[in-house]
C-alpha cells in the first residue's frame, strides 16, 4: 500500500530522491563532535520562532501594542508560555548561531569549497539581527522605544541623506505607531520569508559540497568501490538519533530559562520594558539586548557618530570576507600552529569583553578597554591574512581520526 | 540633527551612569512568598482600600485575582470598586483628567511596577515617607526624593521624621558638597596662586573622603533601622506596618507576574519529562552507533 503510494508520488514529485540526497544517503563525516549540534539546533529554534510567532500574531495588535502583549501574558490561555518561548527563543537563536559560527572558525569550515555556505550563513546572521531588532520593538515598552530610537538614529549619522533617510525608515517625524506598524509587517512576513529562503540555500549549498569535520579533511577524497566516502555515514539515522540527544539537552536548558527565569536577570527581557513606551521620558540607562552589545561597544568606541557607525558596519562586513582573509590551507585548529590558537583565544576574550562593555555605562577606563578590543577585533582578521607566512602547522592526516 | 544624534549616542550613557549608580536608603530586602495566599489576600485588600483610589491595575482582572488568591465569590465582590463586574480590570476610581489637575500627573498604573522597580524598591519606598513641610503634601521620601504622592498609608504607619542621627550625617554631606563647589572655583580660578590651588585640591580630596564615610554611615543607620523617628503614632506598630507593606508588595509582585508559581510547576514537570526522554534518546543513539566501526 505505502510502496505503491510512493511509486505514484515519485513519478510526480522527487520525494524519495530528496529524502535520500539530504538524509538517508547524505554522507556526513563520522567524527562530528559537540560543536556540530548547533546547526540542527539553529533549525529547531527557527521552527520554534515561526510557530510561536504565528500564535502570537493571532493575539498581538500593532495598534495597541503594549496592552495586547499584556493581554497575551494574562488573558490568553497559555499565552505567557508562547510569549516566553518566543522571547527566550530570540536569545537562544543568537547563542546557538554564535556558537555555530565559532565552530566554523575553529575548523575552517568556510574554506574552499564551502565559501558560499559561509556567505549564505552570514546573510542569515544579518537577517537575524534585523529580525531581532524589529521584534524587540513590538512590545512597545520603554526599552523597545528608546533602543529603536538609538538604532534608527544611527542612519541619521550618514552625511547628506541621513536625516531624510531616518524619516523614511520611521515613516513619521518621530518614532511612532506608524513606524511600529511597518516593523511589524517586516518582522512577521518579509524577514521570516527571507530567512527561510536563505536557510534553504544554506543547506542546499552545504549538501552540494558536503560537511566539513573537526579534522578538516575532505571525506570525499577517499571513497569505496560504491562511491561512498570511507569516513562517511548516512545522516539518517546516525545523526538524526544523535541530534535528538542534543535537542533534549538543549530543551532542558532552554525550558529552564522559559519557566524559571524568562527575564534572565534583565538580559533577555529588560526591566524598563515592562513600562509602556513614553517618548517624553528617557530611561536612565539604555542598553541594547545582549546579542547586539559587542557591536554596540564598537559603535561607542569611536568618538565620531558616523565613523562609529561605519566601524560597526565594517565589523559585520569583514566577517563576510573571512573565507578569503584566512589564507591558511590547513582547515582545522587541530593541525594549525600555536600562533593561530593564541590569536583565536584572544579574539574570543575580546569579543566577550566587547559584549560586556555594551551593557554597562561608559567610564574612561571602560572606553579605553572598548577601543583596545575593537582594534583587536579588526587586527584578528588582518593577522589571519599574514599568518600562513609564520605559522607552523602540523601534518594533516589522510583520514578522519577518533579524537 | 547631528547634534541630537551625538547627544543620544554619547551623552545618554554618561547620564545613565550619574543616575543609575545611586543607592537609596532604606535599602532593606523584602521576603515575598508567592505561595502564601493569606499574605497575598491581605495585600489585595490593602491595595483596594488604599491605592486603587488613584492607581489602576489596568491589566489585572478581579476574576483572575479571585481565582489565583483562592477568594470566594463573595470576597471577590468586596474587592470590586463601585459598580464593576468580576470580569473587569482593576481600574482606578479617580478621573484621569482631574488627577492631572490635582497631582500634576496621572498616577502611574501599578500592574507591573514591582517588575520594573523590583520588590525591594517598592517595599523601601512605602516605608520611607517623612515629614517635610516644604512639599505640597507635607511629606517627602528618601527613596524617591521630591515625590508627588501623599503618604497614603499614614493612618497605618503614623508620621515619621528623619532621625537626628540621619540629619547630622546628611548635614555633613551637604555642607561638604557645598564646600567642594567653592574649592573647585578656586582650582579653576586662573589668578589663584599655585600654592592655593594645591591646598584647595587637598581639601577637596579630604572632603570627598569625609562624604564617602558619611554615606557609609547612612547605610549603617539604615541597617539598624534608625533612619526615622515616629512623631505621630498610627494604628499599627512598626513591625505590623512592615508586615502590611510586605503583603502589599507581595500582591504587586503577584500582579506583575501572575504566572510565577504556575510557571515553576510546569517547568519542573517538563524537566522531569525531558530527563526520561534523555535516557531513552541516549540509549537509542548508542544502539544505532554500535555499527560504526572505530577505524
Amino acid at each position: 500500500m505505502f510502496k505503491s503510494f510512493m511509486t505514484w508520488l515519485d513519478a510526480r514529485f522527487p520525494a524519495t530522491k530528496v529524502w535520500n540526497e539530504h538524509l538517508a544517503e547524505y554522507y556526513a563525516p563520522k567524527n562530528f563532535n559537540f560543536w556540530y549540534f548547533f546547526g540542527s539546533l539553529a533549525l529547531l529554534v527557527l521552527v520554534n520562532q515561526l510557530l510561536t510567532g504565528i500564535w502570537l500574531t493571532m493575539f498581538y495588535s500593532p495598534s495597541d501594542p503594549f496592552a495586547s502583549v499584556e493581554y497575551i501574558m494574562r488573558d490568553v490561555d497559555m499565552g505567557w508560555i508562547i510569549r516566553y518561548l518566543h522571547s527566550t527563543g530570540a536569545s537562544a537563536f543568537f547563542v546557538v548561531v554564535y556558537l555555530h559560527m565559532f565552530r566554523g572558525i575553529l575548523y575552517g569550515s568556510y574554506k574552499k569549497p564551502r565559501e558560499l555556505v559561509w556567505i549564505f550563513g552570514m546573510i542569515i546572521f544579518v537577517l537575524l539581527m534585523a529580525e531581532a531588532f524589529m521584534g524587540y520593538l513590538l512590545p512597545w515598552g520603554q526599552m523597545s522605544f528608546w533602543g529603536a530610537q538609538v538604532i534608527i538614529n544611527l542612519f541619521g549619522t550618514i552625511p547628506v541623506v541621513g536625516p531624510d533617510l531616518v524619516e523614511w525608515i520611521r515613516g513619521d517625524f518621530t518614532l511612532s505607531l506608524a513606524s511600529l506598524n511597518r516593523f511589524f509587517a517586516l518582522h512577521v512576513v518579509a524577514v521570516p520569508l527571507a530567512l527561510v529562503a536563505m536557510v534553504f540555500l544554506h543547506i542546499v549549498a552545504l549538501h552540494k559540497v558536503g560537511s566539513n569535520n573537526p579534522d578538516g579533511v575532505e571525506i570525499k577524497d577517499k571513497k569505496d568501490e560504491n562511491g561512498i566516502p570511507l569516513d562517511g555515514i548516512p545522516f539518517h539515522p546516525y545523526y538524526t538519533v544523535k541530534d535528538i540527544v542534543g535537542v533534549v539537552v538543549f530543551l532542558m536548558i532552554f525550558l529552564s530559562i522559559v519557566f524559571f527565569a524568562p527575564d534572565f536577570g534583565g538580559y533577555f527581557l529588560e526591566k524598563p520594558n515592562f513600562e509602556p513606551a513614553n517618548p517624553l521620558k528617557t530611561p536612565p540607562h539604555i542598553a541594547p539586548v545582549w546579542y547586539f552589545t559587542p557591536f554596540y561597544t564598537m559603535l561607542r568606541a569611536v568618538p565620531h557618530p558616523f565613523l562609529g557607525f561605519l566601524v560597526m558596519a565594517l565589523a559585520i562586513v569583514i566577517l563576510f570576507l573571512l573565507p578569503w582573509l584566512d589564507r591558511q590551507k590547513v582547515k582545522s585548529i587541530r593541525y594549525r600552529g600555536g600562533s593561530f590558537k593564541i590569536l583565536l583565544a584572544l579574539f574570543v576574550v575580546s569579543f566577550i569583553i566587547l559584549g560586556y562593555l555594551g551593557v554597562v555605562p561608559v567610564t574612561p577606563a571602560k572606553a579605553l578597554l572598548g577601543r583596545i578590543c575593537t582594534a583587536y577585533y579588526f587586527f584578528f582578521f588582518i593577522a589571519l591574512w599574514f599568518l600562513p607566512k609564520f605559522e607552523k602547522t602540523k601534518p594533516v592526516p589522510e583520514r578522519v581520526t577518533d579524537k | 540633527m547631528k547634534k541630537l544624534i551625538s547627544a543620544i549616542l554619547f551623552l545618554l550613557p554618561v547620564a545613565a551612569f550619574a543616575a543609575g549608580g545611586e543607592v537609596t536608603y532604606p535599602n532593606d530586602k523584602v521576603n515575598v512568598n508567592y505561595g502564601d495566599k493569606a499574605s497575598l489576600q491581605n495585600g489585595a485588600k490593602l491595595f483596594v482600600n488604599y491605592c486603587q483610589g488613584c492607581h489602576s491595575m489596568e491589566y489585572v482582572r478581579y476574576s483572575r485575582v479571585a481565582q489565583d488568591l483562592d477568594l470566594t465569590e463573595e470576597q471577590a465582590q468586596q474587592l470590586i470598586l463601585g459598580e464593576g463586574k468580576l470580569g473587569d480590570t482593576m481600574d482606578k476610581s479617580m478621573d484621569p483628567d482631574l488627577a492631572k489637575k490635582w497631582f500634576g500627573v496621572n498616577p502611574l498604573d501599578l500592574s507591573m511596577v514591582a517588575r520594573v522597580r523590583g520588590n525591594d524598591w517598592v517595599y523601601n519606598y512605602l516605608r520611607a515617607f517623612y515629614i517635610d513641610k516644604s512639599r505640597p503634601f507635607d511629606v517627602n521620601n528618601t527613596v524617591f526624593p521630591g515625590v508627588g504622592m501623599p503618604h497614603i498609608l499614614a493612618d497605618l504607619q503614623g508620621l515619621q521624621m528623619k532621625s537626628d542621627d540621619l540629619l547630622a550625617v546628611e548635614e555633613i554631606i551637604s555642607s561638604g558638597k557645598a564646600r567642594i563647589d567653592e574649592l573647585k572655583a578656586t582650582v579653576k580660578d586662573k589668578e589663584a596662586s599655585a600654592g592655593a590651588v594645591e591646598k584647595a585640591q587637598e581639601a577637596i580630596a579630604k572632603l570627598e573622603n569625609e562624604i564617602h564615610e558619611a554615606e557609609q554611615e547612612i547605610a549603617e543607620i539604615s541597617r539598624q533601622g534608625k533612619m526615622f523617628t515616629i512623631v505621630e503614632e498610627g494604628s499599627m506598630t512598626p513591625e505590623e506596618y512592615d508586615h502590611a507593606v510586605r503583603d502589599l508588595v507581595a500582591f504587586m509582585a503577584y500582579t506583575a507576574n501572575p504566572v510565577k508559581l504556575k510557571s515553576k510547576e510546569i517547568g519542573l514537570w517538563s524537566l522531569l519529562f525531558l530527563l526520561i526522554l534523555l535516557v531513552l534518546a541516549y540509549f537509542l543513539k548508542k544502539e544505532f552507533w554500535k555499527d560504526i566501526k572505530k577505524k
